[in-house]
């Protein structure tokens, strides 16, 4: 401990009603990675955000090299060699590349107020080459996908002479091949003698990649040590004290009829010609690398982007007809990609988000007049159904966190009672904890008759979840696998075969 | 049994105020108006006269109204710079059309329909071409200017119905108390259905997240084109209370910075610029808090230009703190 590179000690943080940290302390060693593992809640964000500036400690100090910092806005943190590497990646749309790469430190020609693009882009190119990326210096950020967008983080991090990284769950929008060039660069990077913390909830990423591990609990640090000396039960028990995983209810009902029907849908450049069916009581995956144009199809299924052809039906009143995208919109769930950008209000209560998709069904007749009483009544209910972790619903949805906003996000689709769910990525940043309460939810939702199609890009959601799964593969279905042939090495040879085609 | 009903049994005055939905913010702008009340009562000769003050409401009469409507457009995240214009151009032309036909109802008919016009312009333009409103409403200001001018000639409409002016002018002892009315009514309404049903949840929906509004499968074009046609109704029935004051309508009638005034009344009683936040009774109150500011300049025999430099400061001292109280 004594010669930790990074440590934080007795760090305490108070919000109004929760004490997110309570003296913790916590350290990490250059040439290491330390994985700090908790639930949502549990105070690792609080943590981290203080040592990248944006938050301060009320008591408690952060000592880097034997030195004590003093950290008061991420100027300092960076100043100070300090790099967080977002869940979300933060990036400004309308720059390139390059650009936001060197956006904290622009670099000027010399003896010039001009900018020297050529020299940024040229360093720009070397550290996405040290990550294995392809994409070019000069493309604007707006046309690259999320799972890039988090590469170009990483190399500004690099870029900006960081020996302090802190991954916040970094794999969540990673392909696969993106995820092993990411532990190549960790273990270079610990070559050089950064000290690593990898904020992650897949146990198997952190046992893999992390020397030292801290697990954080209601505030408090329930578990820390050297990785080897744990076994997975033991980092489970730190985690959620002595509950239990709930298991995911085996799949009861009978596969029934045809609920929803796609046919033909093509976009303006993805996806091109597809077309599947979902019946009632099944979980339909839809599997594939990102850009294969799994998101799109249904975002072109739904209406919100340009369809340049092909038809929906639904089955309405025991017939399947077909219908305008809008009406299937309304008659569907749909928890999308990214809860921030579309999925909630964040300025709002939650019991608002709650009602945000079914506002009919608590208007009044004839002025369309709402009763927020019944509004506040109902988000009441979904909170004990979902078990979201809130003081009360009147709460906005911002001060809520991951884990628990998606529930929300899921609550306002169950509140609609839709026959027809679309889940998109639905635990892409969410902890172990609300991650398993999710999963049985959904194979609640299959056991009561609701048509599921599930795109996901975690092969053991999929795998767990699905009844049978769809290939995608720029933009076309390329394979159908049925529950008896579906296997981790099935799946993975067949998307990367595709690629190699 | 609905909401509404079960509060009416629970007491009138609880039912009341749960209807306006008092809120923390508006409050607070209850408390500085009142303050300035006082302030202006101590220092300033004639203001604390009932007369007076019952004045100032009827000249908040036409701003509130403006405001009213624009709180619609604003929570949107939308904006409307052409109201005033509009306005004008509606009280010209309907007001010839009354004077010509000697038809009151029809005048007034007439007004809401111009009004009306330049409300589908607008929203069309926002809503279904997805043009910006900053641009399109600055383009039909000129466009409703242009009208106003030309149809008159740049001369004033005069010799309306002595019945139209003596019915909206209504009053008791110097007071006229139908605008007054007018604007409770107006903002009753308004309030209600902004705050109260499913189209205002809608409305700040959209300001809040125009994304996740579309697929919660919220109306958006639909929603973003009817609180243009809100404002502009609103403009007409600023139009009406206005021509019937002023006993005359003219391309000029609502002052050089009418436009300044309505949205600052807005901006001040809550309304957030970028949408997502504010109220129709908010903006009322700010509405009043303008009209305070320059009646008690007027007693004082404030020169005009004066008069505008000093409210200028005033909105950006109060929006600043409004922005400061937001951070916090």
């Amino acid at each position: 401990m004594e010669n930790a590179s990074l440590q934080l000690r007795n760090i305490v943080k108070q919000f109004p009603g929760v004490r997110a940290l309570d003296d913790v302390t916590v350290c990490a060693n250059a040439g290491q990675s330390m994985g700090l593992i908790g639930i949502n809640g549990a105070g690792k964000s609080t943590l981290m955000n203080i040592i990248a500036g944006v938050l301060k400690q009320d008591s408690g100090e952060i000592i880097l090299d034997g030195k004590k910092v003093e950290i008061n806005n991420p100027r300092d943190a960076e100043a100070a060699g300090i790099a967080f590497i977002h869940q979300e990646p933060v990036v400004f749309e309308t720059m390139t590349v390059a650009e936001n790469m060197f956006i904290s430190h622009l670099v000027s020609k010399e003896k010039s107020p001009f900018l020297d693009y050529a020299y940024m882009e040229t360093e720009a190119r070397k550290y996405l080459d040290i990550l294995g990326s392809t994409i070019s210096p000069k493309a604007k950020i707006s046309s690259i996908p999320i799972g890039d967008r988090q590469i170009i983080e990483i190399a500004r991090a690099l870029a900006a002479g960081a020996k302090y990284l802190l991954f916040d769950e970094p794999t969540s929008s990673l392909t696969f091949k993106e995820k092993e060039k990411l532990f190549e660069v960790i273990g270079s990077l610990k070559k050089r003698g950064d000290t690593i913390i990898f904020i992650s909830h897949f146990l198997d990423e952190v046992a893999e990649i992390c020397e030292t591990v801290t697990v954080l609990r209601d505030g408090r640090v329930s578990g820390s040590g050297n990785m080897a000396d744990f076994s997975r039960e033991d980092i489970i028990k730190f985690i959620i004290g002595e509950s239990k995983e709930k298991e995911i209810p085996k799949r009861t009902a009978q596969v029934g009829n045809v609920v929803v029907k796609a046919e033909h849908i093509s976009g303006e450049k993805l996806p091109h010609d597809v077309s599947f069916e979902v019946h009632s009581g099944e979980v339909l995956g839809i599997w594939g690398l990102m850009g294969s144009g799994r998101s799109e199809t249904i975002r072109a299924m739904f209406g919100l982007d340009a369809r340049a052809g092909g038809r929906v039906s639904l089955n309405t009143d025991g017939e399947l007809k077909q219908v305008s995208s809008t009406k299937l919109l309304e008659k569907s769930g749909y928890v999308t990609e990214n809860r921030h950008k579309d999925g909630l209000f964040l300025t709002q209560p939650l019991w608002k988000n709650n009602s945000a998709a079914s506002l009919r069904q608590f208007a009044s007749k004839a002025l369309k007049v709402l009763n927020p009483k019944k509004e506040m009544a109902a988000a009441d209910e979904m909170k004990e159904r979902l078990n979201i972790k809130a003081p009360d619903m009147k709460i906005l949805a911002s001060q809520l966190s991951g884990g628990n906003q998606q529930k929300v996000v899921f609550s306002k689709w169950l509140q609609r009672r839709p026959d027809f769910f679309v889940l998109d990525e639905p635990t892409r940043g969410v902890d172990v904890g609300s991650k398993n309460e999710i999963h049985v939810k959904v194979a609640e939702l299959a056991n009561d008759g609701a048509a599921v199609l599930l795109i996901s890009s975690e092969i053991e959601e999929i795998l767990t979840l699905s009844d049978r799964v769809l290939v995608m593969n720029k933009g076309r279905i390329v394979a159908e696998v049925g529950k008896e042939n579906m296997e981790r090495q099935n799946l993975m040879a067949l998307c990367v075969g595709e690629e190699e085609q | 049994m609905s909401n509404l009903q079960a509060n009416a049994a629970a007491g009138r005055r609880s039912s009341f105020l749960s209807k306006l939905r008092i809120s923390k913010a508006n409050m607070v702008m209850l408390v500085v108006i009142a303050g300035l009340i006082i302030a202006m009562a101590i220092g300033i000769k004639g203001f604390f006269d009932p007369t007076n003050l019952l004045n100032i409401v009827v000249q908040t009469s036409a701003v509130g109204v403006l405001a009213v409507g624009i709180t619609f457009v604003l929570v949107t995240g939308g904006m409307d710079l052409s109201l005033p214009a509009v306005m004008a151009a509606s009280a010209v032309i309907g007001g010839d059309i009354m004077i010509k036909t000697n038809n009151i109802a029809l005048g007034c008919l007439t007004m809401l329909g111009v009004a009306a016009v330049f409300g589908v312009i607008n929203g069309l333009a926002v809503a279904k071409a997805k043009m910006v409103p900053f641009i399109v409403t600055l383009a039909t200001q000129v466009i409703a200017n242009g009208l106003a001018v030309f149809y008159t000639n740049a001369e004033s409409i005069y010799g309306l119905p002595d019945e139209f002016v003596s019915t909206l002018t209504a009053g008791i002892g110097g007071v006229q108390i139908a605008p007054i009315v007018i604007l409770i009514i107006v903002a009753f309404i308004a309030n209600f259905l902004l705050a109260r049903t499913m189209f205002g949840r809608w409305v700040y929906q959209l300001g809040t997240n125009e994304e996740t509004a579309r697929v919660s499968g919220t109306p958006v074009v639909k929603t973003k084109f009817m609180v243009y046609i809100v404002s502009a109704l609103m403009a007409g029935v600023a139009a009406i209370l206005l021509t019937a004051r002023l006993g005359s309508a003219s391309a000029s009638m609502g002052g050089d910075t009418m436009v300044l005034d309505v949205i600052s009344s807005a901006v001040i009683g809550g309304v957030s610029i970028y949408g997502g936040t504010g109220s129709v009774v908010g903006a009322v109150m700010g509405a009043l808090f303008i009209t305070l500011l320059s009646n008690g300049m007027n007693l004082l025999e404030v020169s005009y230009y004066v008069q505008m430099v000093i409210k200028g400061s005033v909105i950006v001292a109060l929006t600043f703190v409004d922005t400061q109280r937001k951070r916090l």
